[in-house]
């Protein structure tokens, strides 16, 4: 189609590529993250005016600085998976479950009032699993109400599960009020119901945790007959009519897995990490999830590694932030972002590659902005392909 | 681009979506433009619209150019040819049913469409196994409707679906039946032998008979009869009843376009055993015999479906239908936007599952392969039987009388431009 005549012919064209090689989406991923980075030390040093490498090494120092920061980062990383791998199996059945923070909220409020109206009164051991139960099943019932309207009057789940949020937010501080009658809001800390610790560290479980569920979802997801369900009535739910899979059974029976999880998340949260609850114990985790199950394309094990790139960048940037005495985390919430953009930006690139006018001498050209694309984020992403695009093979 | 004088004009499959009215209107266009003396060049799959517009034909072949020929010199079958690559067998070979014994009784079956109205009106007919029962009619007559409640996918309001299934070949046992009834109920013709041969005992004496009997040779044949109305897909499917192909869309119902082919295979199979599991063993099998089997063109059996040209999509989607031996196989415009290659792979695909016993419905819209494939031919019209006829007698003008029959005036010129294409017209 590229005829080549001396005529005016655009700076670049793009052309969809036809094999893509598995390793490729890995490069583009891997330069994104880089440029991203690179993209953050310069805004840093525009805006605080830290030399980027002061940056960096903050950041990292911020995430990795010691053990305990280490273990901390491991423990709020598991926490975020858990949290993403309770909404991935909605998700992959293409049911916009946003509800995931109000359903989680809602397990850790059982928790919270078994461990309330039971701690003292019963063996403490055997109060861990009644709040357990409680929890997984408040999570779920949280979760399958919105997936009973969706099944029997097709109601949009992404408003019935984000309004159901602010109910669950409401519940909890009513609960608060009663529960801490002082007027300051905040519920002490309780004694009762915790989980044991390990090695004296209260994260070792819920890293634990989040690496079998992580397993459990992997092998769910991919193998067995309700992940190859779950993928189907995504796909197409025509064809999954067709073949005789019962959608409503599905969607239900996903919803309550996926609060399940929910629930078993909120429990970690007040059971082994917080032992107390507020409206604000989720602390937006459960949308902040839904890009790292979509930005891993649903795919468990790479959730791993988006909540760790999360968790790292916010803990790095408040370390950053700290040093400058600003208090607030607006700023390492703008760098968070800015790295999403880049990363969901870079898939077009796995998808496309970008052919220059000047393809015999194999040179590269200077970019020119990718039109329509968002301004920073196209930019800088094209910026870190060209090499990529003009390498990639080519007969 | 007409306004703006354009002396070249290029047309990229511009009848793909027009009605035979309009393909008219816009061929007299093009002749008046011709007059006019602008160059003007047509892409099309349809040879008819090639013979009927061109001056010269150049054909292309996997983006090569095979020759350029003045369509004059040429006729529809050298040109086929030339774009397959290879002397190709434009018959079908229709041979006679042996034997039809009723598959499928339909007795005055309703079924409403989304908006409520009747699509299928007290519809009654009997699809028998060993056939190809053609289904003809102006497209929206109700085909979509009838083949998706018999499968199980619409409700049905009234009537009723009779499935007559074919169970197992049973030996006969002395211990329900004597000698003499035996060799009465032969005469009769119930009996056959393991070949599917029917016993005639005459000639035999009563030990022979006895030796055959007691050797498990001698088979009777025991229909079961079940109502399917009320039954989901699910109950259908397991009888043996398969709806293929969806006509706008065949990866929106049947197939999941992202997922690789071995995946789609699954989707048949994957409920099989009690593991949690699913077994991809053998759907990559069976894929990997459909990709030899049926010349699908494809990087791996590992690519998504939705990569495929839409003839490997069909070959994929029809092989896998077939794979697990239909009773009854149903298949609605199953070469609609196919080469001609493919599409005669599919006829054959059809006519070798009717020879299999299989009790063929085959929904077509081109007259000609209705009549050339079908052994009888269903002609619905406003959702109602206008008639049943048998393929080999009928005329086009006849069954074109006959979707007319309850059709309003204004269709009555498709239904003339249709038996006029002579051809695989693909919409």
């Amino acid at each position: 189609m590229n005829t080549t005549k001396k005529t005016r012919e655009p700076l670049f064209h793009l052309v969809k590529r036809t094999d893509v090689k598995p390793w490729l989406p890995w490069v583009v991923r891997g330069v994104t993250i880089v440029v991203a980075f690179l993209f953050i030390g310069i805004l840093t040093f525009a805006s605080l005016e830290i030399s980027p490498f002061e940056v960096y090494a903050r950041i990292f120092k911020g995430a990795f600085g010691d053990s305990y920061r280490v273990m901390t980062l491991l423990r709020d990383v598991a926490i975020l998976l858990l949290f993403a791998l309770a909404v991935t199996p909605a998700f992959k059945m293409k049911f916009w479950n946003i509800g995931a923070e109000g359903q989680v909220l809602m397990g850790a409020f059982a928790c919270m009032f078994c461990i309330f109206y039971l701690g003292g009164k019963v063996n403490d051991t055997l109060l861990i699993f009644i709040s357990l139960a409680a929890a997984l099943l408040v999570g779920s019932v949280w979760a399958v109400i919105p997936a009973l309207f969706k099944a029997k009057w097709n109601t949009n789940e992404t408003l019935f599960t984000l309004m159901m949020n602010y109910v669950a937010i409401q519940i909890i501080l009513y609960a608060i009020k009663i529960w801490a009658p002082g007027g300051t809001g905040t519920l002490s800390p309780s004694p009762y119901g915790n989980l044991p610790t390990i090695a004296g560290e209260n994260f070792w479980f819920s890293i634990i945790v989040a690496i079998v569920m992580t397993a459990v979802m992997f092998i769910y997801l991919r193998f067995t007959k309700h992940g190859y369900e779950i993928n189907v009535v995504g796909e197409s739910e025509n064809t999954a009519r067709y073949i005789g899979i019962n959608v409503k059974k599905v969607i239900i029976r996903t919803l309550i897995f996926s609060g399940l999880i929910c629930g078993l998340t909120g429990f970690m949260l007040v059971a082994g990490i917080d032992h107390t609850v507020s409206s604000t114990t989720a602390e937006g985790r459960g949308f902040t999830a839904i890009l790292v199950s979509w930005l891993a394309k649903f795919n468990p094990a790479g959730m791993i590694f988006t909540s760790l790139l999360v968790v790292f960048l916010s803990r790095g940037m408040d370390e950053v932030m700290t040093m400058n005495g600003i208090s607030n985390n607006f700023f390492s919430k703008v760098v968070i972002g800015i790295m999403f953009l880049m990363i969901i930006g870079c898939e077009f690139f796995i998808n496309y590659k970008i052919v220059f006018r000047h393809r015999a001498k194999s040179e590269v050209v200077p970019p020119a902005p990718v039109e329509g694309a968002e301004k920073t984020c196209g930019e800088d992403t094209s910026d870190g392909e060209i090499p990529q695009a003009t390498t990639a093979k080519e007969e | 681009m007409l306004y703006r004088g354009a002396n070249i004009l290029i047309l990229d499959e511009p009848t793909a979506v027009l009605t035979p009215q309009e393909i008219k209107t816009l061929f007299a266009v093009l002749r008046e433009m011709k007059k006019d003396g602008k160059s003007i060049v047509i892409i099309t799959h349809k040879l008819n619209e090639v013979m009927e517009i061109s001056d010269r034909v150049a054909v292309l072949r996997k983006g090569e150019h095979i020759a350029t020929v003045d369509t004059k010199d040429t006729n529809e079958k050298e040109l086929a040819d030339m774009m397959v690559g290879k002397k190709l067998d434009l018959n079908i070979d229709r041979k006679d049913p042996v034997d039809p014994q009723p598959r499928l009784v339909i007795e005055h079956m309703t079924v409403k469409n989304r908006d409520g109205l009747k699509a299928v009106d007290d519809v009654s007919f009997t699809i028998n196994g060993g056939e190809i029962l053609g289904i003809a009619g102006i497209a929206g007559n109700g085909q979509k409707e009838l083949l998706e409640g018999i499968a199980g996918l619409q409700k049905v309001e009234k009537g009723d679906i009779i499935f007559h299934n074919p169970k197992e070949n049973k030996p006969v046992t002395f211990f329900h039946k004597d000698l003499k009834q035996i060799k009465k109920m032969a005469a009769e013709g119930k009996f056959h032998d393991p070949d599917g041969k029917k016993w005639d005992f005459t000639g035999l004496s009563n030990k022979e008979i006895t030796r055959l009997v007691n050797e498990e040779k001698v088979l009777f044949y025991e229909d079961e009869i079940i109502d399917l109305r009320h039954r989901t897909p699910r109950e259908i499917q397991e009888l043996g009843i398969k709806l293929s192909f969806v006509p706008e869309d065949r990866l929106n119902m049947g197939l999941v376009g992202n997922m690789s082919i071995v995946d789609n295979m699954a989707l048949r199979s994957y409920r099989k055993g009690k593991s949690i599991f699913v077994n991809k063993k053998r759907p990559k099998t069976l894929a990997d015999n459909i990709i030899r089997e049926l010349e699908v063109v494809t990087p791996s059996d590992q690519t998504p479906v939705r990569r495929l040209s839409g003839g490997n999509v069909q070959k994929v989607l029809v092989g896998r239908e077939i794979s697990s031996s239909p009773k009854v196989l149903m298949a609605a415009y199953p070469v609609r936007g196919l080469d001609i290659n493919s599409s005669y792979l599919i006829y054959n695909l059809l006519n070798q599952q009717k020879e299999k016993n299989v009790a063929v419905v085959f929904v077509g819209e081109d007259l000609d392969v209705l009549l050339a494939l079908s052994d009888r031919l269903l002609v619905l019209s406003g959702g109602k039987v206008a008639g049943i006829v048998d393929a080999r007698k009928v005329t086009k003008e006849e069954v074109g009388m006959m979707m007319l029959s309850r059709a309003k005036a204004e269709d009555a010129e498709a239904i003339k431009q249709m038996m006029g294409d002579k051809k695989e017209d693909n919409e």
